[in-house]
């Protein structure tokens, strides 16, 4: 069986000013379904730059990154759209929802674009914000809503199309330690139910919560490993 | 994404910022309500012209001796000149004038004060002139040939001479005082006076009395007519009918370039043709304002992409395409400048009526003006908004989301 996510010798470069910058020198990484993956590094390391290639928000210099099978490296703008919409949910380090929007309608915006008709988007919307423990929340707007209950209203969003995979870019940046545990529990949950993710983090307590660390250093893989001693929601150790 | 969805995000997008909304749909608002109102003024003026050609006559020739120093005796027009046109062929009415009066002739209504004017008429005037006859009878070709002592008044005058109009007036004698002494006319009938400025103030008209050509000629003492007012039939060519009528009269009088004929209708069409190139010009300066009321909206617009930069790369990463992002600013371009357009129109049909009132024109609203005027706006919103929009979509999200 095909990986879910395929990179083939990816490399990115950038033009900063008269400076080329090399910000991946090859990669290579495979993703299974079902596989629960955090990205560490530094920054200047390529993670972001990785992140955004994976989220097909960008385009890879040269390489071959094939999404379930399908190379979408050559997409042009309307189909790497296509792509974040169905097979792709994103998830912030700032929660990145719109300020005017209630839950509900930030939560209908990825169906917006997708054509579901409105009845059917109103029902997945909730369902999806029940998920995330937000069924009593539904037409608060941003604002009136805590910063972990802001990126659950995200997680919903991501999670609202049925995406391939949950890309997470610092899902926990701007949280507290109570949020975090949180919000790394219901990704475990996710996952547990089938969900791939891959999350950029740089804090080593939150990838403890995955399942496999790959760590970039210089645009390139330093190690990939498996986690030991993985920590479950619900089971951490008082410190 | 679905239009109607599109549509409603825009509302609530564009009214979302009111004060911002409203200032920036004053240029449009303006532009349209100032055409709506020049517009409307100048259809009314249009109007205004054309009503009192209508009860002046059209579709009539008149015939005159031009205005020069070596008129002979023999160039002067006279009854003879009416007999030789009456059997043309292509001339429908004919009518001879001969008018008597103002500042020389007194009405003796009741006060005494009104000045007047006796015009003697055939019997072809009543339709030559476009008059109704509301009671009794207009002179005939008995009254012509007799000399009666009948004549025709409008409503206007009898109501000042009786203080009546209706049957009663007819067979009561009306008096006009002159030099040579008091006449006496017996009304036959009354005709319905359509001048909208002489109903309006009676007073500072002279009143006009029609009475046989052939009894006010020799009352005052004339061998010699006014005019002739000619009119043609339907299918004629009217500028063969001029050079007929002008080489018949050249013929019989031996004379060169001693007479003119007026055509009203040429009249009315070149004084409406002066008229709406004034309109247009009035109307082309106001649409320049509309102009600056559009650039106003793409220079707004050009603000909302910028600060809605992060919202536009959230929208893109969950899945919007570089055009919904262009429709959904498009959109909102249009729902600014259509709303301000429905406003103008609002305020400019308000402003016409207004305006009308001040210079005493009676505004008259075109569909075209209307329908022209929200389309323009609208037409305005797309013009103006496609940068702005294109500016939007085309926005690198990664860029995008990174904006504070």
């Amino acid at each position: 069986m095909l990986p879910l996510l395929q990179l083939e010798n990816i490399k990115k470069q950038y033009r900063q000013g008269t400076l080329e910058v090399m910000a991946l020198k090859g990669i290579n990484l495979s993703v299974e379904e079902g596989e629960f993956v955090s990205i560490m590094g530094t920054s200047g390391s390529g993670k972001s730059t990785m992140m955004n290639i994976l989220g097909c928000l960008d385009r890879p210099t040269s390489g071959y990154y094939r999404l379930e099978g399908v190379n979408v490296s050559s997409f042009d703008d309307s189909q790497l759209a296509v792509v974040r919409n169905q097979k792709i949910g994103f998830v912030f380090q700032s929660f990145n929802l719109l300020p005017k929007l209630s839950a509900l309608e930030n939560v209908e915006l990825p169906m917006v674009y997708a054509g579901v008709p409105r009845r059917e988007r109103d029902e997945r919307a909730r369902a999806a914000l029940e998920k995330v423990g937000l069924g009593k929340r539904l037409h608060h707007k941003p604002n009136e809503l805590s910063g972990g209950q802001r990126q659950r209203v995200a997680i919903a969003r991501a999670l609202v199309n049925h995406p391939s995979i949950i890309m997470a870019d610092e899902p926990t940046g701007n949280l507290d330690s109570k949020s975090t545990i949180e919000i790394m529990g219901i990704f475990q949950q996710l996952n547990e139910e089938g969900t791939t993710v891959v999350m950029v983090t740089h804090e080593p307590d939150v990838a403890q919560y995955t399942k496999r660390i790959v760590v970039f250093q210089d645009g390139e893989i330093r190690s990939d490993h498996p986690i030991e001693n993985r920590v479950i929601f619900g089971e951490e150790a008082i410190s | 994404m679905n239009i109607m969805e599109c549509v409603k995000n825009a509302f609530q997008n564009v009214f979302s910022n009111k004060s911002r909304t409203i200032l920036t749909m004053l240029g449009i608002i303006i532009g349209i309500s100032s055409v709506i109102i020049i517009v409307a003024i100048g259809n009314g003026s249009q109007a205004a012209i054309e009503e009192e050609f209508e009860s002046f006559g059209t579709g009539s020739f008149t015939v005159t001796l031009v205005g020069s120093t070596d008129i002979e005796t023999r160039d002067l027009l006279t009854m003879d000149d009416y007999y030789l046109l009456e059997d043309v062929d292509g001339i429908d009415a004919i009518s001879p004038t001969y008018t008597y009066g103002s500042a020389f002739l007194k009405l003796m209504d009741p006060q005494e004060t009104n000045i007047a004017t006796v015009t003697g008429v055939t019997p072809d005037y009543e339709s030559l002139n476009n008059d109704t006859l509301l009671f009794g009878r207009y002179l005939s070709n008995n009254d012509v040939n007799l000399n009666t002592k009948n004549c025709v008044i409008y409503d206007t005058t009898a109501r000042k001479v009786f203080g009546t109009v209706g049957e009663e007036v007819l067979g009561q004698q009306i008096s006009l005082k002159s030099w040579k002494g008091t006449s006496k006319y017996t009304v036959i009938g009354i005709l319905e006076n359509t001048n909208t400025s002489q109903i309006e103030n009676p007073d500072e008209y002279p009143d006009t009395i029609y009475a046989p050509i052939t009894t006010v000629m020799r009352n005052y003492y004339s061998d010699t007519i006014s005019n002739l007012i000619i009119g043609v039939s339907q299918d004629a060519d009217t500028e063969e009918m001029k050079n007929v009528i002008l080489s018949e009269l050249e013929a019989f009088h031996g004379n060169e370039d001693k007479y003119y004929i007026m055509d009203t209708t040429d009249m009315m069409d070149s004084i409406n043709s002066i008229l709406s190139y004034v309109t247009l010009f009035i109307g082309f300066v106001a649409a320049i304002s509309l102009l600056v009321g559009g650039i106003g909206v793409m220079n707004i617009m050009m603000v909302t992409v910028t600060e809605r930069t992060r919202e536009i790369g959230i929208r893109k990463a969950i899945g919007a395409k570089n055009k919904d992002i262009r429709l959904q600013f498009l959109v909102e371009a249009v729902i600014l400048t259509g709303c301000g357009g429905l406003l103008g129109l609002a305020i400019g049909w308000g402003g016409s009526y207004l305006v009308g009132n001040l210079v005493g024109i009676t505004p008259v609203m075109s569909m075209t003006a209307v329908v022209g005027a929200v389309g323009v706006s609208m037409g305005i919103g797309i013009l103006f908004g496609v940068s702005p929009a294109n500016k939007a979509a085309q926005l690198d999200p990664i860029e995008a989301l990174r904006y504070e």
